[in-house]
């Protein structure tokens, strides 16, 4: 049994992806050059430019985690899947608002969310000294076998 | 792991196996079609390419089985193989 973390990304991450890629590697045109020099030396340059290059021709992009164990299906305890659901249709600014949202003590959904973070469901971006959670998946597939 | 199809057809794709160590995942072997080459590459405990050849194209579930087969004796096994 296994846990498929998957997310559709939309034209803006999109968007944002690839410039996240550039700005790492100084600009598009530096990525361009260093990966015709450094071929296999960097396969992660390899990947960004590869990436870069599908997403600037309009392909869609689908980000995919597979999480093979049995433990990771213990770690959606009902109330962590209360939480997906409520980040996943409102707007949730910090980790705080969501607890006082969810009418839950702030440490067991910090624990909670940290735990999801480790299993790849959840991200934060910061927003002043807010850490705003940010759903990684926007399905998650059970898979046997 | 990067696919990239167009169609049905896989344009590009890159499949790392990597190892935690330290807490930190390593890479130790990568088959890819890089400028439209299949090939494998093997790479050493501080990430440095060790060896590069050339394979016939790859498809995800012949790496997953190669991985299977060489499981923890991935450091000492013949590269030919794969």
């Amino acid at each position: 049994m296994r846990l498929k973390l998957i997310k559709e990304y939309s034209s803006e991450e999109k968007s944002n992806l690839r410039h996240e890629i550039s700005i790492s590697y100084g600009s598009l045109e530096k990525l361009r050059q260093r990966t015709a020099r450094g071929g296999c030396r960097d396969p992660v340059m390899v990947d960004d430019f590869m990436i870069h290059q599908a997403l600037e021709k309009g392909a869609t992009y689908q980000y995919e985690k597979v999480i093979p164990t049995v433990d990771a299906m213990a770690s959606l305890t009902p109330k962590r899947v209360e939480l997906i659901n409520f980040i996943r249709l409102n707007e949730v600014s910090s980790i705080m608002g969501l607890s006082k949202a969810l009418d839950r003590d702030y440490k067991n959904v910090y624990d909670d969310l940290m735990a999801l973070e480790r299993n790849g469901v959840m991200e934060f971006s910061k927003e002043g000294k807010n850490r705003k959670p940010l759903l990684k998946a926007d399905r998650i597939v059970i898979e046997f076998g | 792991m990067v696919e990239i199809k167009k169609d049905e057809d896989m344009i590009f794709y890159s499949y790392n196996y990597l190892v935690k160590s330290d807490k930190q995942w390593k890479r130790y072997i990568r088959w890819d079609n890089f400028q439209k080459q299949p090939h494998v590459d093997r790479y050493d405990d501080t990430g440095n390419l060790t060896a590069t050849e050339q394979c016939r194209g790859k498809t995800l579930k012949e790496v997953v089985e190669l991985v299977g087969i060489f499981g923890k004796n991935l450091i000492s096994m013949d590269l030919s193989r794969v």
